[in-house]
């Protein structure tokens, strides 16, 4: 099966020998994105090309480093940093790893504690244990309020209690979009633990909202490419240059020794040229995010389905995260997909566990309302007609497929 | 291995054990079983496939197909008690003691230091040596070739070198154990209802094991139910084919009748009423299919609904047998036996089924034949059945050859 797009909603499927149009309603672009059409051009050049390896002498490798340090300007002039600090690996998981691990590694006489929170990703909450279990490290979860942002008074006590060599935040919520303020957190830390590294989780901040790494605070920051429109295996550890780190995949000392392995050239530059793309456009397309999120939010009022909105005010318009009492997250997913509507019943990662949702949890939502919880994605390539269609679908399948009143079998009544 | 020696044939030996009990029947079982194995390696090659004296003997016809693997792909077929892999050559004793030599040489390649005995049995009594004199002097030649490696030792040793002189002589050491029963075809059709759970594929399998041919249904609950809940039904049937051959699968779409229930019948009974309508379109299409039981994977105590009162509740609602091999199966050995024919960690993907998502929080435990009916006065059941046998999609799931393997 081959799938060609010009309209990223638009899908033109080969099956067999068969070409069928498509229209595919992306609603879960928080989970992926597909790659930009004119950042898949060029991508797909640089596949082809020879002596693509920085490592090389010759010219096809003196290209390849110019193209890798073109890359990195662009990105160091989308995030506020310095060309110096930008480590390229595979993805957000990969970044994340080795920010913590690595810095456990170096961290010399820093105290053997960790701080993190309690609605971070799992890449964070998994690494986390890791280094408990296997580097001893003392790990503190700080407890989230109810709108899904870090507890500044939990946060407080735990600094109170004993200083951190480490702390770990995500800036905005894969769940909700809730937004944290990095740079008062990063200074209260520093307040308590002069000495701490801090890891930022920026995957959802990169190509959707204004982030300086500089003015940040924070000493080390990942993120992933496919989240933006670039292909699936990009990411990027940004390290301030005198935050001590070790590699955790060694070999040939690529990247200063910090990440070692050929780098992915075409890889690297197309999360560059997708990067730029959405800064260059960041505000144009926040407002057109923030316009479909509040339409989608007013046709819900007005087809008058029943609602809870879960994430709080002043979100990321990009993520939305609803529960309809009433329907199961997962009908509703399924009923959609039928559909070629697609959403999302919660962080794609641990969506196989039913019910479960650590983030939506730890804000002190019921169970009943985590089943019932669905994330919407908003993206710039919707358009207000795609945000109507969706509303109606979803309000025509609540009214079919809702258990209420005399339905029972959900814990609604 | 020992085919590098000139006019050494390998075979499979086939034991039947509880067919060759079957009396005037046997030749239909015996029938039946070479048709089914026959089916299970027809892509390894061609294959003569004869039954005598208590045995099934497996010679490949052209080409030199990997015995080993049609060894392996026989042990899934009902019927089959063991399966050894052996030689074939002329019965004299020049040839005997050449074809040994390299026997064991091919057989202890790469191992250390091993214990061994002769068993010997000799049919041909023309043969010049008894069956003990055999096993002595064999033994003897391999204890002067192999001194350092190989000891004799009567209970329990390593190898066991099996020698059977008949007109012509055989050689083997491995057993590979069958999975026993009746071969597929010998006791008609089931209907098994089949869910996604631990239970069900195991129920088939024992049926199965008993000759049954399988039927299957699901009742699909989409949207309440994933598409993958179904793929992962689909893929227990397909690893129960290993088994049960050729298996026709059929899906009820079932989302509207489940609405109707759930309309229509009281939360504390809405379990056991579903069953039972279930259990009345099972039977339904298991008429129109010629089948002869109902199969089901309840097992007696095991959650609200397989309470000795809610079997009775919706065992009466049909006539033909229900057939519930676990009923007094501990869950632990279930989980074994899932284990053993590979559909446990397929029955464990976290999808619901709709025995998940329509559930009261305290359904009857006890229900009496008459609050089933009770619960069943707002329905019309007959609509309700016909309406469900309408909404059956079928298909076949042949044995995928690469996945038997």
């Amino acid at each position: 099966m081959r799938v060609y797009s010009d309209r990223p909603s638009l899908r033109l499927v080969e099956v067999g020998d068969q070409l069928t149009l498509t229209l595919i309603y992306d609603f879960d672009t928080t989970a992926t994105s597909p790659v930009l059409p004119e950042v898949l051009d060029v991508y797909v050049g640089l596949l082809g090309e020879s002596g693509n390896n920085p490592a090389s002498s010759h010219a096809g490798g003196l290209r390849a480093l110019a193209r890798l340090d073109e890359a990195k300007r662009m990105i160091s002039r989308c995030l506020d940093c310095s060309v110096d600090e930008i480590i390229f690996t595979s993805g957000g998981t990969e970044s994340i790893n080795l920010a913590l691990l690595g810095t456990v590694a170096a961290m010399g006489r820093r105290p053997k504690r960790a701080l993190t929170t309690s609605g971070e990703h799992d890449a964070v909450i998994e690494t986390m244990k890791a280094l408990r279990v296997k580097h001893d490290v003392d790990i503190d979860f700080v407890a989230m309020t109810h709108e899904g942002v870090v507890d500044r008074n939990a946060l407080r006590t735990a600094l109170e209690e004993a200083p951190c060599g480490l702390a770990s935040f995500i800036v905005v919520s894969n769940e909700t979009g809730a937004i944290n303020d990095i740079s008062s957190l990063t200074s209260l830390v520093r307040q308590y633990s002069p000495q701490a590294i801090i890891h930022g989780d920026i995957v959802q901040v990169c190509g959707k909202m204004p982030f300086s790494f500089r003015r940040s605070g924070l000493d080390l920051a990942s993120f992933s490419g496919h989240k933006f429109g670039a292909p699936k295996g990009t990411g990027v550890l940004l390290k301030r240059q005198n935050s001590p780190l070790s590699p955790i995949i060694y070999g040939g000392g690529q990247q200063k020794n910090f990440r070692s392995g050929t780098e992915n050239v075409p890889g690297a530059y197309a999360l560059a040229l997708a990067l730029q793309s959405h800064v260059m456009q960041m505000d144009e397309q926040r407002e057109h995010v923030a316009s479909l999120r509040k339409l989608f939010l007013l046709r819900v009022d007005s087809f008058r389905i029943p609602h809870v909105i879960i994430s709080p005010d002043g979100a990321s318009p990009y993520v939305l995260s609803i529960a309809f009492p009433g329907i199961r997250g997962e009908t509703l997913l399924n009923a959609l997909s039928a559909e070629n509507i697609y959403i999302s019943t919660g962080s794609a990662c641990g969506s196989k566990r039913t019910g479960e949702n650590h983030v939506l949890s730890a804000m002190g939502y019921d169970k009943e309302t985590i089943l019932s919880a669905v994330r919407i994605s908003f993206a710039p390539t919707q358009s207000t007609d795609d945000v109507e269609h969706l509303v109606r679908r979803i309000a025509d399948l609540y009214k079919r497929y809702a258990m209420h009143g005399k339905r029972r079998g959900l814990p609604y009544g | 291995m020992v085919d590098r020696l000139e006019n050494v044939r390998e075979l499979l030996l086939v034991r039947i054990g509880e067919i060759t009990l079957k009396g005037l029947n046997r030749g239909r079982f015996v029938a039946r079983l070479i048709g089914n194995m026959k089916r299970r390696i027809s892509d390894l090659g061609e294959f003569s496939i004869v039954q005598s004296h208590s045995r099934i003997w497996i010679h490949a016809l052209s080409g030199a197909p990997p015995m080993e693997k049609v060894a392996r792909r026989l042990s899934s077929v009902f019927g089959i008690v063991s399966i050894s892999p052996a030689i074939e050559f002329d019965s004299d004793w020049e040839t005997l003691v050449r074809v040994m030599g390299q026997y064991a040489t091919d057989v202890l390649a790469g191992a250390g230091k091993r214990t061994f005995k002769f068993e010997t049995k000799r049919v041909d009594k023309s043969f010049p040596l008894s069956s003990y004199e055999v096993s002595c002097e064999l033994g003897a030649i391999l204890l002067e070739k192999f001194p350092k490696q190989l000891s004799v030792q009567m209970l329990e040793p390593d190898f066991i070198f099996h020698v059977e002189i008949r007109d012509k002589t055989y050689i083997y050491h491995e057993t590979i154990p069958g999975q026993a029963g009746l071969p597929v075809g010998m006791s008609g059709r089931g209907m098994l209802l089949l869910s996604g759970g631990i239970d069900s594929p195991v129920a088939g399998y024992m049926m199965a094991s008993r000759g049954m041919i399988l039927e299957t249904v699901y009742f699909h609950t989409f949207p309440y139910t994933s598409q993958q809940a179904l793929d992962k039904v689909e893929k227990l049937a397909r690893i129960l084919s290993r088994f049960a051959g050729r298996i026709t699968f059929h899906v009820v779409d079932f989302t509207d009748i489940q609405l109707e229930l759930n309309d229509k019948v009281p939360e504390d009974m809405l379990t056991v009423v579903m069953r039972r309508v279930m259990m009345r379109v099972a039977e339904k299409l298991a008429i129109e299919r010629h089948a002869k039981a109902l199969i089901t994977g309840e097992s007696l105590g095991q959650v609200a609904s397989q309470t000795a009162e809610a079997l009775m509740t919706t065992d009466i609602v049909v006539d033909l047998p229900v057939f519930r091999p676990l009923i007094g199966m501990d869950k632990n050995d279930t989980v074994a036996l899932a284990r053993k024919i590979g559909t446990f960690e397929t029955s464990i993907l976290p999808y619901d089924d709709c025995c998940t998502v329509f559930v009261s929080k305290h359904p009857k435990t006890h229900p009496s034949l008459c609050d089933a009916d009770r619960a069943e006065a707002k329905l019309d059941m007959e609509a309700i059945v016909d309406m469900s046998c309408e909404k059956i999609s079928t298909k076949l799931i042949d044995l995928s050859f690469d996945e038997g393997d």
